[in-house]
C-alpha cells in the first residue's frame, strides 16, 4: 500500500494545474473544507492526512521516522512521486509550512510555488529572533498535555483558533481528540523544538506567506522574518486573530489566493 | 539527533570527501525498517535518523543520479541544496559510506583512494562500538553505584584510592567520586571514633586486620543511628581490592525490637503473655539458683468471671481483665513478673526472702483488686480474685513446673474456701 493511500490521500478537482493541500498539527485534511471548492474549480487537488493525524493517524505514525520534520518532508515527496505531481502549487498550514519548504529545498522541480499559512521556522525566542515562546512556556505546555490531554485540548483549541467561532473550536477539538495523546505529545514537542532558520534562504521556488495579525502560535515578526529570508517571497497579513485562518477567515484567505495565484488560475 | 563524537571517523569522512570531490560524505548505519543513522559526516552536521532506500545495483558501486531514488530531505538540508548524484560504498554488513554531489562530477571520480579508506573505517567503527559498549557498562555501573541505598567504598587493587558513592560521601564527609586512600582511611577512622561502641569496634578490627583477606560485618552505633558495616575483599584488577558497604539499619533494628516486644505481650491487658513468662522465668530461676534466694509463684484467678461475662457482656469482661492486671501490677515491685496465663488466670513470679513475704505480696494484690468495684459508665462490677502461692528455696532444686503445680493446688483450695482469699501451699494440707 502506498503512502498516498496510507495517509487517506484524496484527489479531486477540475483544473489541470496540480495543487497539494497539507494541513497543520492537530487538524486533518477536513481543515480545507471551506477552501476546497475553490481549489477544485481551478486545480487538480491532492489532500491527505499527516502521519499521526486524522482517523488513521496512529497507523501512519512511525516514532523514529517522524521524530523530525525531515521525515514528514520525505513523506510529502513520496506522496507527490506516487501521484506523479510536478510543478505544483503547494499549500501548507502551520507545521506543513516548513515541511513544504524542506521538500522544495531538496526537490525544487516538484514545486511551482509554496503558499505557507502560519508557518514558523522556530517557535522559541532566540534574541534578536522572536519566535513567540520561551522554553518555560513550552515545558508548561508539554506538562499540561502529558498530565491530562482532554483538559489540555479544551484550553488549547480556543487559544489557537483565536476568534469566537464555536464551529472552528469544535472542529479543531474533534481532530485533536482524534489523535492518540502520546503521538500528539511527540509531534508537538518535535514542532516546538524545531529550528529550521537555515532553510528559507535555500528555497529557490516562489513563496507566498499568509498569516493573521494576531496568531497565538506565530507572532507577526516571524512572517516578516520569513519574508526577508526566502529569496522570493510575498507576505500577506490578514487583519484578524487566530492560527487557523483557512478555517476561520476562509473568504479573506481565498481572496489572497485569487490574487497571488492569478497567473496559474486564469487558464 | 545522533551526536557524532568520534573525530577519527569524521576525519576519515573528510578525507573521503576531499579525495572524491564530494559535497557531503556520511557514514551511515542501516537498521531494520530502513532507518539510517549517521555515525559521522563531513562537513559535520547534526542529522536525525532518516529512511534511506537504496536500489540494488549490479556490478561495482558507481556514481548514480538521484533521480532514480528519493534522497532523504535531511541529507539535502545538510548539503545545503538539491543533490544530483550519490555513491554508496558498503563498509560492512549494515554500514556504508554515502557520498553526495550537488552537481554531476565532470570527470570520472577515482574511487581507489576511498576504497583504500574502507578497511580503516571498519577498524575505527569496531573501536567505536567497543567504546560504546564499555561506556554503557560503565554508565550502568555508575547508575547502580549511586542508586543503592547504601554507602559504598570500592578500594582499588593497588589500594591507592577508592571510588566513593554519594551516600558514603554523606556519611564520611568529603566528596563522592575517586578519592585518595589515605584521606578515606582517615575519614573512616574519624567516623568510627565517633561511635558509641568505638572500643569494641577497634578491638574487633584490630584482630582482623592482620589477614589481608579479612571479612567482617559489624554494627557501628552512632548515637541513635546504627550502621551495618560489611567489608570484604574484592578482585580489584586481580590485586587486593576491598569493598566497604555501609547500610543504615536503625529502622530495621527498631522494628525488630518492636516486633519482639509485641510478640511477648498479651494484646488485651498489655502485660507479658504466657510464652514470655515461661522464657523469662526460666532465666530468673537460673539466676536465683546461683544466688540461693527463694522464689514464689502466685496463681491468680478472677472469681465468678463467667458470670461477669454473662451478665455484663464480653466488653465489660475484657475491661475487668485489663483492670485486674493493672491493679495486680500496681501492687508489685518492678522486678516482679506478672503475666496473663490464659482466660481469667494470671501468674506472678516473685523473688522473695521467704514464704511469708510471698503471702504478704499476694495479699497486697488481693486488696488492691477487691477494695473497690470496677466501674464502666453506669455499670458497677464488684470483682474479687483468689490466690494460690507456692514458694521454694533454690536449695530445694525446685522446678517451675513444680511451683506452678503447687500454686495451682493452693489456688484450688482458695476457691474451695470461699474465694477472694490467699492460700499458701503446704505439704500437710495436700
Amino acid at each position: 500500500m502506498g503512502r498516498f493511500v496510507n495517509q487517506q490521500g484524496r484527489r479531486s478537482g477540475r483544473g489541470r494545474r496540480k495543487a497539494v493541500l497539507a494541513h497543520g498539527f492537530g487538524t486533518d485534511q477536513s481543515a480545507w473544507s471551506n477552501l476546497l471548492p475553490w481549489f477544485e474549480d481551478h486545480f487538480d487537488v491532492v489532500t491527505f492526512d499527516l502521519a499521526g493525524c486524522g482517523p488513521m493517524g496512529a497507523q501512519s505514525y512511525e516514532v523514529e521516522h517522524h521524530a523530525s520534520m525531515f521525515g514528514y518532508a520525505d513523506d510529502l515527496i513520496e506522496i507527490m512521486e506516487e501521484q506523479d505531481l510536478q510543478d505544483c502549487v503547494y499549500v501548507g498550514h502551520s507545521m506543513s509550512g516548513m515541511i513544504g519548504a524542506l521538500a522544495a529545498q531538496a526537490r525544487p522541480e516538484l514545486f511551482n510555488r509554496l503558499v505557507l499559512i502560519g508557518a514558523s521556522p522556530r517557535y522559541l525566542n532566540d534574541p534578536p529572533y522572536v519566535g513567540g515562546f520561551e522554553q518555560s512556556n513550552l515545558d508548561e505546555l508539554f506538562a499540561a498535555m502529558g498530565a491530562n490531554y482532554q483538559a489540555w485540548v479544551t484550553g488549547f483549541a480556543p487559544m489557537v483558533v483565536g476568534v469566537d467561532s464555536r464551529e472552528a473550536v469544535a472542529d479543531f477539538s474533534r481532530t485533536l481528540f482524534q489523535m492518540r495523546p502520546d503521538i500528539a505529545g511527540h509531534i508537538s514537542r518535535m514542532i516546538f523544538q524545531s529550528d529550521l532558520r537555515a532553510l528559507p534562504s535555500q528555497v529557490s521556488v516562489p513563496v507566498h506567506l499568509l498569516q493573521t495579525s494576531d496568531d497565538a502560535a506565530v507572532p507577526q515578526q516571524v512572517g516578516h522574518w520569513l519574508a526577508a529570508e526566502f529569496p522570493n517571497a510575498t507576505l500577506d497579513i490578514i487583519p484578524t486573530k487566530g492560527h487557523l485562518p483557512h478555517m476561520t477567515a476562509s473568504v479573506e484567505v481565498q481572496q489572497i489566493l485569487e490574487m497571488r495565484l492569478q497567473a496559474l488560475t486564469e487558464w | 539527533m545522533v551526536t557524532q563524537k568520534h573525530t577519527g571517523l569524521s576525519a576519515l569522512c573528510h578525507s573521503a570527501r576531499l579525495s572524491c570531490k564530494a559535497d557531503f560524505v556520511a557514514l551511515v548505519r542501516l537498521s531494520q525498517g530502513g532507518m539510517a543513522k549517521v555515525l559521522a559526516c563531513a562537513p559535520p552536521s547534526p542529522l536525525p535518523a532518516f529512511r534511506l532506500r537504496l536500489p540494488q545495483i549490479s556490478g561495482p558501486p558507481s556514481v548514480q543520479p538521484t533521480t532514480a531514488i528519493s534522497l532523504p530531505t535531511a541529507l539535502s538540508f545538510a548539503v545545503g541544496g538539491p543533490v544530483s548524484d550519490y555513491l554508496y560504498l558498503p563498509v560492512c554488513a549494515d554500514s556504508g559510506l554515502l557520498l553526495l554531489w550537488r552537481k554531476t562530477p565532470d570527470t570520472a571520480i577515482p574511487l581507489e583512494p576511498v576504497h583504500a579508506l574502507l578497511p580503516v573505517f571498519t577498524d575505527l567503527m569496531n573501536v567505536q562500538l567497543r567504546e560504546a559498549q564499555e561506556a554503557q557498562i560503565r554508565h550502568q555501573f555508575e547508575d547502580l553505584f549511586e542508586s543503592v541505598s547504601a554507602g559504598i567504598l570500592l578500594i582499588s587493587g593497588d589500594q591507592s584510592g577508592a571510588q566513593v558513592n554519594a551516600y558514603a560521601a554523606g556519611l564520611l564527609g568529603g566528596q563522592a567520586g575517586y578519592q585518595p586512600a589515605a584521606d578515606l582511611s582517615e575519614r573512616m577512622q574519624r567516623l568510627r571514633q565517633r561511635c558509641d561502641n568505638c572500643q569494641e569496634l577497634e578491638t574487633s578490627y584490630a584482630a582482623l586486620m592482620a589477614d589481608v583477606d579479612f571479612r567482617a560485618v559489624l554494627r557501628w552505633r552512632l548515637g541513635p543511628t546504627t550502621l551495618e558495616v560489611d567489608t570484604h575483599p574484592v578482585r580489584g584488577d586481580g590485586e587486593n581490592g576491598r569493598i566497604w558497604l555501609f547500610r543504615d539499619v536503625t529502622a530495621e533494628e527498631l522494628m525488630i525490637e518492636q516486633l519482639r516486644h509485641q510478640a511477648s505481650l498479651d494484646p488485651l491487658t498489655e502485660i507479658p503473655n504466657r510464652r514470655h513468662f515461661e522464657e523469662r522465668s526460666a532465666q530468673i530461676l537460673a539466676a536465683r539458683e546461683v544466688a540461693g534466694n527463694s522464689l514464689a509463684v502466685v496463681m491468680l484467678d478472677i472469681d465468678h468471671f463467667k458470670q461477669i461475662n454473662d451478665s455484663f457482656g464480653h466488653a465489660v469482661g475484657d475491661l475487668v481483665l485489663k483492670e485486674v492486671a493493672r491493679r495486680a501490677r500496681s501492687a508489685l515491685r518492678p522486678l516482679d513478673l506478672l503475666a496473663r496465663f490464659g482466660g481469667e488466670e494470671f501468674v506472678a513470679l516473685l523473688p522473695v526472702g521467704d514464704e511469708e513475704e510471698a503471702r504478704a505480696m499476694a495479699e497486697a494484690m488481693r486488696r488492691a483488686i477487691a477494695e473497690r468495684a470496677i466501674t464502666l459508665g453506669d455499670k458497677v462490677v464488684p470483682v474479687t480474685v483468689s490466690f494460690g502461692v507456692a514458694a521454694g528455696k533454690s536449695a530445694d532444686r525446685f522446678s517451675l513446673e513444680l511451683l506452678l503445680r503447687r500454686a495451682d493446688e493452693a489456688l484450688y483450695r482458695a476457691k474451695r474456701s470461699g474465694r477472694n482469699r490467699v492460700e499458701v501451699f503446704s505439704e500437710e494440707t495436700v
